[in-house]
C-alpha cells in the first residue's frame, strides 16, 4: 500500500466516522419523521396531546357558537399542506376573515387578517411541539394562536379563508371560549391542571407554580379555555380531524426542549 | 342460577339486553372465592383457547374447573359458561361465540361496582360479532350481605386471566377490551375530570392500534373528550392491571383498558345509536 493510498484510507475512514455520527444524531429522528406518521408511537415521539380540529370548507364560512355571549375568543389555526411543499423555505401565507355575530344574527364586525406559517419541516427541525395527522397524507405547518376581540358581546364567530398559497390543502381551526369562574373556583381549576399545564401558564413568571401566591394562582386559573364546536354536520359543512401534538424524543433526551411552543 | 340483576335500558336496547339479564347472579349468592393454582390456570388457558378457537374439546377442561355450559337466548352459536346454581365461587361468567365475525372480546371485571359496565358488555357482545365476553361473578368489594369479594383486574391467578390468555392464544391479532367506570369528581386533573373515555393499553407506550381506536372514538363521540394515557392524561393508566400485564408478557398487543365516565355509561345504555358508534369503532379496531 502506498503512502497516498494510506492517506486516502484515513480520510475515507474519517469521513465514514463523521457521516456515521451525523447519521446517528440526525438521520434516525428525521427518518422517523419522513416515514408514515401513522406508525408513530411513544418510541419516536412523546405524544403530548390529541385534539379535534375542524377544516374550514372552501368558499364558505364556518360558524362557531359560544355557550354565552363573549367579547374574547381564542383561535388556534394552521394550514395543512401537501407533501411536495413540506420544506418550502418561505412558508405559507393565507388570509382568514373573522365575522362576529350577535344573538339576533346581526353582524357586529368583520376583520381580515393575513397569517404566515413556517413549513412542516421547519417546525420539525425547531424541536418544539410537532403536530401531525396519523391517518391523513397532508402535513401540518406552523400553528398560530390568535386572541380575538369583539367590540360587543357576540354569540357566534364565523371564520372564512381566502388568498391561500399554492400547496395549502386546507386550513384547520380550533376555537375556544374563556371559562367563567366564580370566586375561588379558578383557584381550584388552577390546582387541578396537570403539572405541565401549570408550568406553561406560569412560564412568564419568575417563580415556579408552587411558589406563587394564592391570588396569583387564582388569576392564572382564569386563563382557562373551553373548546367550542362548529355549526353543521361533519362531512357536509366541515371535516373533523384528529390532530396530534408531540415532542421529539431525541430533543427531549438532549434536554433542550423549550415548551414555549405548546398551546 | 339465581335471580337476575335488574337491567336498565331503553328503546331497542331493552329487548336485546333483557335477553342477557339472567347472565348476572346477585352477589349475595357467592359462596366463596376460588383462585386457580398453576395446573388449573394452565388447564383453563388451554381450554378457553380451544373453545374460542372453535374446538369443542375445550369444554371438558372447563367442566373440570367447575363450569357448566348453557346457551344464551337471543345469541346464536353462543356458549354460556357459568358455575352451577348455588355453587358460585367467583370464577366468572363467560360467553363464547363459535361463528364470530370480529376478533373481539368484551370484558367487565367490575360489574356491579362500575355501574352499567356489565350490561354494556353484554349489549356490545350481542350487537357486534364479538368472539367472547367475560364478567365477574363475585363482587369487587366485600359488603355486609356478601363477605366474599375479589377484584379480578388485580388477580393474575384467576380463570378470568386464563380466559384473557386463552383469547390471545386463539386470536393473536384480536382485541380484548376491558370496560371500567370512573367518577369524574374523583379525578385529580381537569382533563380527566371532563373526559368521557380514557383509554390505555396498560403501559406508558400507547400502540398505533390503541391510537387508531382512540381516533375513531374521538371522531364518533365529539365533543365528548376521548383521552389516551399517558399523553392526554396521567390518570387511569391501568399499569398494574393483571390481565394487561399477563397479555403483554405473552407478547399480545391487543389489550384495551377503557374507562368510561358515569354520564357516558348511562347514555350508552339508553341510546342505541350512541352505543352503535362504540360498537363500530371496536369492531374496526379488532379487524
Amino acid at each position: 500500500m502506498s503512502l497516498s493510498m494510506l492517506a486516502k484510507s484515513l480520510i475515507f475512514a474519517l469521513l465514514a466516522l463523521t457521516s456515521g455520527w451525523v447519521g446517528r444524531e440526525y438521520a434516525i429522528p428525521v427518518a422517523n419523521y419522513l416515514t408514515d406518521v401513522r406508525d408513530i408511537t411513544a418510541r419516536d415521539a412523546r405524544i403530548s396531546k390529541r385534539s379535534i380540529a375542524y377544516r374550514i370548507p372552501d368558499q364558505a364560512p364556518l360558524g362557531f357558537v359560544f355557550s354565552q355571549p363573549v367579547t374574547l375568543a381564542k383561535i388556534l389555526v394552521h394550514p395543512a399542506v401537501s407533501e411536495d411543499v413540506r420544506d418550502l423555505e418561505q412558508g405559507f401565507v393565507y388570509g382568514i376573515r373573522l365575522r362576529w355575530i350577535d344573538a339576533n344574527g346581526e353582524e357586529i364586525s368583520v376583520h381580515d387578517t393575513y397569517l404566515q406559517a413556517d413549513s412542516p419541516d421547519t417546525v420539525f427541525a425547531s424541536g418544539e411541539v410537532w403536530r401531525f395527522f396519523r391517518t391523513r397524507p397532508e402535513l401540518v405547518a406552523e400553528q398560530d394562536n390568535l386572541l380575538v376581540e369583539s367590540p360587543e358581546p357576540a354569540a357566534q364567530l364565523e371564520i372564512e379563508v381566502f388568498d391561500i398559497d399554492r400547496g395549502i390543502i386546507g386550513i384547520d381551526v380550533r376555537v375556544f371560549e374563556q371559562r367563567i369562574y366564580l370566586g375561588a373556583q379558578s383557584l381550584s381549576a388552577f390546582r387541578r391542571l396537570s403539572e405541565e399545564s401549570r408550568d406553561l401558564l406560569t412560564q412568564p413568571n419568575a417563580f415556579p407554580a408552587d411558589m406563587l401566591t394564592q391570588q396569583e394562582q387564582l388569576n392564572l386559573g382564569r386563563n382557562h379555555w373551553r373548546a367550542v364546536g362548529p355549526l353543521g354536520l361533519d362531512g357536509r359543512d366541515y371535516t373533523m380531524l384528529v390532530l396530534y401534538e408531540a415532542l421529539r424524543e431525541d430533543v427531549m433526551q438532549d434536554g433542550v426542549f423549550d415548551s414555549g411552543g405548546a398551546q | 342460577m339465581s335471580l337476575a340483576k335488574p337491567i336498565l335500558a331503553g328503546g331497542a336496547a331493552a329487548a336485546i339486553i333483557a335477553g342477557a339479564a339472567y347472565l348476572f347472579p346477585v352477589f349475595d349468592s357467592v359462596k366463596g372465592v376460588t383462585r386457580a393454582d398453576d395446573a388449573e390456570f394452565a388447564l383453563g388457558t388451554s381450554a378457553f383457547a380451544a373453545l374460542i378457537g372453535g374446538e369443542t374439546g375445550g369444554l371438558a377442561g372447563l367442566e373440570k374447573l367447575g363450569f357448566g355450559a348453557g346457551t344464551l337466548a337471543g345469541a346464536d352459536h353462543t356458549m354460556l359458561l357459568s358455575e352451577a346454581e348455588g355453587e358460585c365461587a367467583g370464577r366468572g361468567i363467560y360467553l363464547i361465540r363459535s361463528q364470530a365475525t370480529d376478533k373481539l372480546a368484551l370484558t367487565a371485571p367490575h360489574r356491579g361496582s362500575d355501574r352499567h359496565t356489565g350490561t354494556l358488555a353484554s349489549a356490545l357482545f350481542l350487537e357486534t360479532g364479538a368472539q367472547a365476553a367475560a364478567w365477574n361473578s363475585g363482587p369487587r368489594r366485600a359488603t355486609s350481605k356478601c363477605e366474599h369479594a375479589i377484584d379480578l383486574a388485580r388477580e393474575r391467578n384467576h380463570l378470568f386471566s386464563a380466559f384473557a390468555l386463552g383469547f390471545a392464544e386463539a386470536a393473536p391479532d384480536g382485541l380484548i377490551v376491558q370496560l371500567h367506570g370512573f367518577d369524574g369528581d374523583r379525578r385529580e386533573s381537569l382533563a380527566a375530570r371532563e373526559a368521557g373515555i380514557i383509554l390505555s393499553n396498560g403501559s406508558e407506550a400507547p400502540s398505533a392500534r390503541l391510537l387508531d381506536l382512540a381516533d375513531c372514538l374521538s371522531l364518533a363521540f365529539a365533543p365528548i373528550p376521548v383521552l389516551v394515557y399517558p399523553g392526554d392524561t396521567g390518570e387511569l393508566g391501568a399499569l398494574s392491571n393483571a390481565q394487561g400485564q399477563l397479555l403483554r408478557e405473552a407478547g399480545f398487543d391487543g389489550f384495551v383498558h377503557m374507562e368510561i365516565s358515569a354520564e357516558l355509561r348511562a347514555a350508552l345504555i339508553e341510546d342505541d345509536a350512541l352505543r352503535g358508534k362504540l360498537a363500530t369503532c371496536l369492531a374496526e379496531a379488532a379487524a
